[in-house]
């Protein structure tokens, strides 16, 4: 599904991801850990081709075509799902909005009824407030609240692949858990693939991950599985990578 | 003198009319979409009264020149939102002439084609106490061509707050980029956010109204 093969990328002019490679298949849950500055946002923002990070090497690929040289809104169509540790506020322009441009864009034939229809569907599946289909995007919303308005999304634009950043800061217990929830369900029912970027282990408690990564100075240095997240847990990410793996 | 009074209600500022003179009284809520190409206003809020002025300009040429003065315990918000499709001036002074009082002046504008010159003229008269002028103005502009941008104020007293912040820039490249990680295109999402830019200081109703004059933009 996923392939990063041997990238380095650069913003700034400061190489941030050095020779780093990932394969995410369908279906699978990757997790990359990693302390803080390690490059960990770097890979969804790469992925996404945001015009500050620039891939100086190597190539990405997803579902067998390069996604690398395409544009950020291709990438997208394309089945790719980025929710971003703190999502963008914009004012003026409400979910619909934002949703209904989407399936201009992939001339997808949908009445206003049948979109109106499925937005709502999706309010009710997620146990959301159905205000938020008219709501100015994550506009006076607190963090908890912005990270569900991605979710309502998420459900509508059907993604096959899933970037979480940092999904549980500004996340308090219970809506980590409701969020987790909507996730695996989703998963279930797509068959989509995940990459959760965190620092913490605490979305480990309601999501079970294929595999975990250790991301550190710009490389996987280490993989395994979901032990590997709780060794992590336990000793810190310092003693939980082995010299000789370094 | 074309002199038109409003007080208490809401009311549509006929698109084609240009009336030299309004004057408020009560709590008055005046929406206009503004097909004159040369609007001067002269509007006196009398005592006590309450204006929110929405006014949102889509025309080829305008020169506008908006007076307020405002007596005492009264209110204005006054937002105005424009795409210059040609040159546009924009002229707006507001007076403080009494105590307690609050001007709020908002103005958002988008320059893809045109020369753009406005200036913003907050005013408090000797005496007034306890009042606040705000203004506050930003403009996205994609022209080559020049947009100036002139806040003033004038402070013929100590006990008025008077604030003004202006910003003239490009589109937002996070919001851009946020837009385009939903799958829309570059040229689609840069619309949607300066439509989105404009109409987030309109009024509700007005709102829907100036989409449906956009949707062939």
């Amino acid at each position: 599904m996923l392939k990063i093969n041997n990238i380095s990328v650069e913003a700034d002019k400061h190489l941030i991801l050095d020779g780093l490679s990932l394969n995410v298949e369908e279906d699978e849950i990757h997790v990359i850990m990693g302390p803080n500055g390690a490059g960990k946002s770097t890979v969804c923002k790469a992925i996404m081709a945001h015009p500050d990070y620039k891939i100086k090497k190597g190539f990405i690929k997803f579902n067998g075509k390069t996604i690398s040289s395409m544009s950020t809104d291709q990438i997208s169509r394309e089945g790719i799902f980025y929710l971003m540790q703190n999502p963008t506020e914009i004012p003026g322009v409400t979910n619909a909005e934002l949703l209904r441009a989407v399936t201009h864009e992939v001339n997808e034939n949908k009445s206003i009824f049948e979109f109106n229809k499925e937005l709502n569907q999706i309010c009710s599946e997620l146990n959301i407030d159905k205000s938020y289909i008219h709501h100015e995007i994550n506009m006076r919303m607190s963090g908890g609240e912005k990270k569900k308005n991605e979710f309502l999304q998420l459900y509508e634009l059907k993604p096959k692949l899933i970037l979480l950043d940092e999904l549980d800061s500004g996340l308090d217990v219970d809506a980590l858990k409701d969020l987790s929830t909507s996730l695996l369900k989703y998963k279930e029912n797509n068959h989509a693939s995940i990459i959760i970027i965190t620092h913490h282990t605490n979305i480990l408690e309601y999501i079970t991950p294929d595999h975990v990564h250790i991301l550190t100075n710009g490389k996987i240095i280490k993989s395994g599985d979901a032990q590997l997240a709780k060794k992590i847990e336990k000793e810190g990410f310092a003693r939980a990578i082995d010299v000789d793996e370094v | 003198m074309n002199k038109i009074s409003l007080s208490s209600g809401y009311f549509d500022l006929d698109r084609y009319t240009n009336p030299a003179k309004l004057e408020i009284a009560g709590k008055t809520t005046l929406n206009a979409i503004n097909m004159c190409t040369d609007l001067v206003l002269d509007i006196h809020i009398q005592e006590g009264a309450l204006l929110v002025l929405n006014l949102f300009d889509y025309n080829e040429i305008t020169k506008h020149k908006i007076r307020i003065t405002s007596e005492k315990n009264s209110k204005v918000e006054f937002n105005i939102s424009f795409i210059a499709m040609n040159d546009y001036s924009l002229d707006i002074e507001t007076t403080i002439n009494g105590d307690n009082i609050l001007n709020d002046v908002k103005i958002r504008g988008i320059n893809e084609t045109a020369a753009v010159n406005i200036t913003l003229n907050g005013i408090a008269l000797k005496n007034c106490k306890e009042s606040v002028i705000n203004e506050y103005a930003k403009i996205i502009n994609t022209s080559d061509k020049e947009t100036s941008l002139v806040p003033n104020l004038v402070v013929n007293t100590n006990e008025v707050i008077a604030n003004h912040g202006i910003s003239i820039g490009g589109v937002n490249e996070e919001e851009l980029f946020y837009l385009m990680c939903k799958g829309i295109s570059k040229a689609n999402a840069i619309k949607l956010i300066e439509e989105g830019f404009i109409l987030s200081i309109m009024d509700n109703e007005l709102k829907e109204r100036i989409k449906n004059i956009l949707l062939g933009r």
